[in-house]
């Protein structure tokens, strides 16, 4: 057989925390197949596919493209060799168009001069290609995060890869975004190109890989051809154990009490024809999950974006406990109880070259400051607790931007949770968690339900939504097509959902 | 949490920057050994040559506190030129006016010229942050306006006519600082230098304020979203870079100059800034990269004086290791990945 790549005993241990992030690790992939790469938070992953990409070198091992021995010591010797890939957090520059960012570094020159109109027409070629629903033109930055995952994708066909990775390409992309992902590498596949897909998700592992690497602890479980193997297997072998998970939706026993009120929300952007929402309005009560639901582009960003204060409402107001917080800064809303989960944890959610310990007190550092001065030592305790408590694998003076995605991701949770007063915001809480990790965030928000809290949960990931929520408001084009509850919900399926959220069916339903 | 030194890095540009001085003294000079004794020994030699050498520190070290203290909270502060400048004057002339307070006279005039300059590169973060104007450009034009009307103030209404220099009156002895090692300049300037540098890093690293304003540095979006008061961190660190700058201008005054003289401070903050760039912002780090550029610069001046080279040498060394330092930065950056 062909092999696209072998990677042979890599070992690589990262010298600023001692951590033994891969340790004899081999993996091979035969030309033109799919290899699903699994396991969980900080099995060494991304380390494994740095190091492909040539982001990281190895200490030990070695490495064939296409049956010749290489060294990969830079991105520059990956592109040579024809391997692309695709990172956890996106690298896109916001200020630049669509196709600015995909020939970024392959500029089209005429003369010396730089051809745009050429630039624009080839990247359009290659968008119709491929049937993306974008622009050559449009600004990346306006782009929902399902189209600029596409746009990086595009830089890589741009590119010609023959080996393209993906670092949990679809951890934030709802289902019909999925699959149309999926489409897409099903025809890079019959162009030849080999693909190696790192994913949490058993559901995507089955349907779309042909071959499965599981690693944990640095090491590899085993390697399997998917069609042999079932998913239950797949999971006991990410985490060496059955889980088990089941919900229980009716056990909060308080009052249902009113916590967070929208009404007529309406935010209306420069430019757009269209308002981004259009006419808002829900309640959050106690004790409750209220979930939404949407494909990128439909309102569920600024909508989580305005819960967090970093927009203000056109018109509409905010109520909290009764009390109007309408147009209140993030600050403002931290004092009056905002606890938040934002889906970018990078750009938002935390600062990467502070400690883990700083990131987890920057939202109230006045209770760990007397007289003007911070107490070192009692951050230390409160930080070492909460690391363990939550299980994050990663020293309190270690810098966030050293953590795996997942671990970064369980410290943005821990953070808020222990910050919660009574509500909570929490957009995409489980993206880039493995099983385990996501199931304890779950049995967590049970958790926080039963002890009165209301949770706003906003989610690409329809089982998710579904096995949670008690009520579910679906959003399309800025507003809210339905709002499912009893047992409107109970008999809903993802498919019922997908019908809504793509506006086949339903509108104009005003909230509770 | 303070980022660990990167030392072969470090050692790698000094190293350059020392090849890069040999080089050009071969190429310029029509007697190289002779020049490089000067240069590498000359400002080792004697009293007098290792207190000027070490007394230039002092001003390095408080004008490179300055910018780091800006780069630490997000922003960036061009304009050190001008508030060295500006600080110096305001000081000068401070003295004037409160001669008679008596022990407390001198820490005022200083104070005066701190928060003048403070208060100029405020007005960029103010500008920042009413209209969203670039702060690289601002603190950088506003400097150039004011070093102007410096020039005006010290060579019309306060020029000292009793001197043929263009200047302001000297000012009273009891605003002199105490000399160190005479007959060189040295003063106790460098000593509050140090001081400084211990009040900056104890600052940054165990006050809530520094907390919050590295916290802005790192991320001001999750500065937003963590409940800081950002709108108050695009002006006080702004503030407090001003404010080091002008201290740097008022210690050379009341340290070594003695009045305002025209255009005293040229190139100050320039210096300032390198050193900044090499210690990378970090408050311990710039007394050893202060160390080492006073050092290049005393070298430069006394291969100058005792040999055959132009003063344009330091200015290719200062060239050279902003290019190293500044490449070997964004190298560094552009290698890390999420
Ligand atoms: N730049 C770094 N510096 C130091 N340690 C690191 C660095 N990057 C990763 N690590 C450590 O190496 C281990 C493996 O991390 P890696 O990112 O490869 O995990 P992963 O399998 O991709 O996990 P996830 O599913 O959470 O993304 C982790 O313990 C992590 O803390
Ligand atoms: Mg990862």
């Amino acid at each position: 057989m062909a092999y696209a790549v072998e990677m042979v005993n890599i070992v690589k241990r990262y010298s600023e925390t001692g951590v033994l992030a891969n340790n004899k690790v081999s993996l091979s992939l035969p030309k033109g197949k799919i290899l699903a790469l699994a396991g969980e938070n900080g099995a060494g992953k991304s380390t494994l596919m740095k190091i492909l990409y040539g982001l990281e070198l190895p200490d030990e091992g070695s490495i064939a493209v296409n049956g010749e021995g290489v060294k990969i010591d830079s991105p520059l010797v990956a592109n040579k060799l024809g391997i692309g890939m695709v990172h956890q957090h996106l690298m896109l520059i916001d200020q630049f168009s669509v196709s600015e960012n995909v020939t970024l570094g392959q500029e089209v020159t005429k003369g010396l001069r730089l051809s745009h109109r050429q630039r624009d027409a080839e990247v359009t070629a290659l968008i119709e290609r491929h049937n993306f629903p974008l622009k050559a033109e449009e600004r990346v930055g306006e782009l929902t995060l399902g189209q600029k995952q596409q746009v990086e994708i595009l830089k890589m066909l741009y590119r010609n890869v023959e080996l393209l990775i993906l670092d949990e390409p679809t951890a934030l992309l709802a289902e019909q975004e999925v699959d149309a992902l999926f489409a897409t590498l099903r025809e890079l596949v019959v162009k030849g190109v080999s693909i190696i897909l790192i994913t949490h998700k058993l559901r995507e592992i089955k349907v779309i890989s042909d071959y499965l690497t599981i690693m944990r602890g640095g090491e590899v479980v085993g390697s399997y051809k998917t069609a042999e193997i079932d998913e239950e297997e797949i999971s006991r072998l990410m985490v060496g154990r059955t889980l088990a998970f089941k919900t229980d939706k009716s056990s909060y026993q308080g009052e249902r009490e009113e916590v967070l009120r929208l009404e007529g929300i309406t935010l209306n952007a420069k430019g757009a024809k269209r308002p981004l929402l259009n006419n808002v309005s829900f309640s959050a009560f106690r004790g409750e999950v209220l979930g939404f639901a949407g494909v990128g582009g439909n309102g569920l960003g600024e909508l989580e974006s305005l819960l967090g204060g970093f927009v203000k409402p056109s018109e509409g107001h905010v109520f909290y406990n009764g009390e109007d917080i309408t147009g209140y800064s993030p600050r403002q809303l931290r004092h009056s109880g905002l606890a938040y989960v934002p889906s970018n944890r990078l750009t938002r959610g935390s600062a990467s070259q502070a400690s883990l310990a700083h990131n987890l007190i920057a939202t109230k550092v006045a209770q760990f400051t007397k007289g003007g001065l911070l107490q070192r030592r009692k951050i230390t305790a409160y930080s070492n607790k909460v690391l363990a408590d939550y299980a994050i694998k990663g020293g309190s003076d270690a810098a966030v931007g050293s953590l795996s995605g997942g671990n970064i991701q369980k410290l943005i949770l821990a953070r808020e949770i222990e910050h919660l007063h009574d509500y909570i915001i929490l957009s995409q809480p489980t993206w880039g968690l493995d099983v385990e990790s996501s199931l304890s965030v779950y049995n967590k928000m049970l958790d926080l339900k039963r002890r009165g809290v209301a949770l706003l949960l906003i989610s690409s990931n329809l089982d998710e939504v579904l096995a949670l929520s008690d009520r579910v408001a679906v959003f399309y084009g800025g507003e809210i097509v339905a709002l499912l509850e009893g047992e409107a919900l109970k008999g809903a399926t993802k498919e019922t959902l997908g019908a809504y959220m793509l506006g086949l069916k339903g509108g104009g339903v005003s909230g509770t | 949490m303070e980022r660990k030194i990167d030392l072969p890095l470090i050692l790698v540009i000094i190293l350059l920057a020392l090849l890069a001085v040999v080089i050009s003294v071969f190429l310029l000079s029509g007697d190289p050994l002779r020049t490089l004794h000067y240069f590498f020994l000359g400002p080792l030699k004697g009293r007098y040559y290792i207190g000027n050498f070490l007394n230039s520190m002092g001003v390095l070290i408080f004008g490179a506190l300055g910018f780091s203290i800006a780069m630490q909270g997000g922003s960036f502060n061009l304009g050190g030129e001008g508030q060295i400048y500006g600080g110096a004057f305001v000081a000068t002339i401070a003295t004037f006016g409160l001669a008679r307070l008596g022990v407390v006279a001198p820490p005022l005039a200083l104070l005066a010229g701190a928060l003048f300059s403070g208060l100029i590169a405020a007005l960029s973060g103010f500008l920042k942050l009413r209209w969203g104007t670039n702060e690289l450009i601002t603190t950088f034009l506003i400097s150039y306006a004011l070093i102007l009307v410096v020039n005006y103030l010290v060579g019309g209404p306060f020029l000292d006519p009793t001197t043929n220099l263009i200047a302001t009156r000297k000012i009273a002895p009891q605003f002199q600082l105490a000399k160190i090692l005479e007959p060189s300049n040295l003063s106790t300037g460098l000593i509050y230098a140090l001081l400084a540098v211990v009040v900056v890093s104890f600052y940054l690293n165990r006050s809530r304020s520094g907390f919050e304003l590295k916290m802005m540095g790192y991320n001001p979006q999750f500065a937003l979203y963590s409940g800081i008061r950002v709108g108050w961190y695009t002006l006080w660190p702004m503030f407090l870079s001003g404010a080091f700058y002008g201290l740097a201008g008022g210690i050379s005054i009341f340290g070594t100059y003695h009045a305002t003289v025209k255009e005293f401070s040229s190139g100050m903050g320039w210096n300032a800034l390198a050193v900044a760039l090499i210690a990378r912002y970090r408050p311990w780090a710039i007394v050893p990269a202060a160390l080492f550029f006073a050092y290049l610069e005393a070298g430069s001046r006394n291969a100058m004086l005792h040999s055959d080279v132009t003063f344009e040498i330091i200015s290719i060394v200062q060239a050279v290791i902003f290019f190293f330092i500044t490449s070997a930065l964004l190298k560094k950056r552009g290698g890390r990945h999420g």
